[in-house]
């Protein structure tokens, strides 16, 4: 008697279980993260390297200070 | 237990289980708080966040001033900076490229929710706890969206302001709204609405911060942004009656008092609930600080009599010239004293504009002599704010005028808006063999990347035109 509750108890269950389990609705509601802008920027100028005048402004702009913050 | 009771029950609970809306992540018609105390909760996360200094979009840290105030404007000097370890960027455009903006406009926006629930959703009403909530969310929508402005439209003109862009404008909690950008007069109307609606309640309940004067003061800041002068001029006036200029010792105790209570004629600030000396964020920044002197363009603005008569020079600065004085992340009554004087300008009144900035300068120098119209300083040449507001060449009284709000707002997230206010003008800085530009157009931020992508109605702001992949 006792086999035939067990086996009839898994007969049962093999096709309710899979039923029950996706018998919930809208599973699939939270919507799929979708967020391809990592890694992504706007494009903006180059820096550039500093010529001889911005060279000159540098080291015009140092002194000053070194002059100034050396008293 | 025997399996034979077992197994059925695992039959049964799995039948029971069956679901209906399961992982439903939208209750609709279900609001869960349901009364004041409930909502406030909503609410006092932010401020919490204000108080303790980890607020970086309503009433900005001391990292993100000092960011703005030595990294985008130009009152330090990048090319001196004495350190690779400082965390100070170079330019805006820096911050631009890795998208720290993003935050910046989604923490705005998670803001503007919370506000949202509370007006749409609190069912209690007529107790002194829903009212003065309500004027909190009220303010901070209202600030919010303020903040949005300014960092993420240009500047506003008066007569095109249906022609400009605002933000999008979300008043009510839907999760599946996208909104398209409003226009820049729906933006100020939106703002102006909501701080009016605060102002209403006449909420004087210090632990919600947004109190009715401080509301009133965010009301004349946006009245000063948009360039609405009679109305801007009225209310600092009426603020600055009640907030008086302190005389130059009650200033000093007052600008070197750091965090904690309110002082002088302070009406909303960061950091009340920390101490400045025992936080790491803060100290962290203070220490980037030091790495990098304050320019020779800001400190030309004191003259050589100044440095030893004005009395933010010598707290502003060290020796080496690095900054000695505590940053302010607030709100405090000088600003009004400002906005009357550039107000009076720009309705005409110059007499009265200089009056308002003299007596502004008495109040910072000792033994100061009054100006007159015809012995006004030239403008500093050091300067590069060329025009006003207005798109006018600076005269010698407005060139004072804004000398002075330089020299005031010192590291108080005020300097990198007054040169985008104010003409926008394109500037450079060095550092390592490099010489970086900040075109006019990045003193817009952009619309972050990820919500254009969603929501394909929104506008970028122009300048902005072409996405790299930065992996």
């Amino acid at each position: 008697m006792k086999k035939i509750i067990i086996y009839a108890s898994l007969l049962i269950s093999v096709p309710v279980l899979p039923l029950t389990m996706t018998s919930c609705e809208d599973i699939d509601e939270v919507p799929p993260m979708k967020d391809h802008s990592t890694g992504k920027s706007y494009k903006l100028p180059d820096p550039v390297v500093m010529d001889a005048a911005d060279i000159a402004d540098y080291e015009s702009i140092k002194d000053e200070y070194d002059l100034s913050t050396s008293l | 237990m025997n399996i034979k009771h077992i197994i059925p029950g695992f039959i049964a609970a799995g039948l029971l289980s069956s679901c209906s809306h399961y992982l439903d992540i939208k209750p609709y018609d279900k609001v869960i708080p349901e009364t004041a105390e409930d909502f406030s909760a909503l609410i006092h996360e932010h401020l919490n966040d204000i108080d303790d200094g980890s607020d970086d979009v309503l009433v900005p840290s001391f990292s993100t001033t000092s960011s703005y105030d030595s990294g985008y404007g130009d009152d330090f000097e990048v090319c001196l900076t004495s350190s690779n370890v400082s965390r100070l960027p170079n330019y805006v455009g820096s911050m631009i490229t890795a998208n720290s903006f993003n935050n910046l406009y989604s923490n705005l926006y998670e803001i503007i929710r919370d506000c949202n629930i509370v007006i749409s959703e609190m069912k209690e009403s007529g107790t002194r706890e829903a009212d003065d909530l309500l004027a909190t969310s009220y303010a901070m929508r209202g600030v919010a969206y303020y903040q949005l402005l300014r960092n993420f439209c240009d500047v506003p003109q008066p007569g095109n302001y249906d022609s400009q862009l605002g933000v999008p404008i979300v008043t009510v909690f839907d999760m599946e709204a996208k909104p398209a950008r409003s226009s820049m007069a729906r933006t100020i109307e939106q703002i102006e609405s909501d701080l009016q609606r605060s102002i209403s309640y006449h909420m004087d309940n210090d632990i919600y911060r947004f109190t009715e004067d401080v509301a009133r003061g965010y009301l004349a800041r946006l009245y000063f942004w948009t360039r609405q002068w009679d109305n801007c001029l009225d209310l600092a006036q009426e603020l600055l009656a009640k907030y008086p200029l302190l005389d130059p010792e009650a200033y000093k105790s007052m600008a070197t008092s750091g965090s904690g209570k309110l002082m002088g004629n302070q009406l909303i600030k960061a950091y009340r609930s920390v101490s400045i000396s025992g936080s790491g964020s803060v100290s962290g920044a203070l220490t980037s600080l030091s790495y990098r002197p304050v320019s020779l363009r800001f400190l030309s603005h004191f003259t050589d009599e100044e440095k030893t008569t004005d009395v933010r020079y010598g707290i502003y600065v060290n020796t080496k010239r690095q900054a000695s004085k505590g940053i302010f992340c607030g709100m405090r009554g000088a600003e009004f004293a400002l906005m009357e004087a550039e107000a009076l300008y720009h309705l005409g009144q110059k007499t009265e504009a200089l009056k308002a900035i003299n007596n502004f300068r008495r109040h910072r120098i000792k033994d100061y002599t009054d100006l007159e119209m015809d012995n006004l300083p030239a403008l500093n040449t050091r300067e590069i704010i060329r025009v006003d507001v207005e798109g006018n060449p600076l005269t010698p009284l407005m060139g004072l005028i804004l000398s002075e709000r330089r020299k005031e707002l010192f590291l108080e997230y005020d300097r990198w808006f007054e040169q985008k206010r104010n003409g926008a003008p394109q500037f450079s800085a060095m550092y390592n063999g490099v010489k970086y530009t900040t075109l006019s157009y990045m003193y817009t931020f952009p619309i972050p990347i990820r919500d254009i992508e969603l929501n394909p109605d929104l506008v970028q702001n122009q300048g902005y035109n072409e996405v790299i992949n930065r992996n």
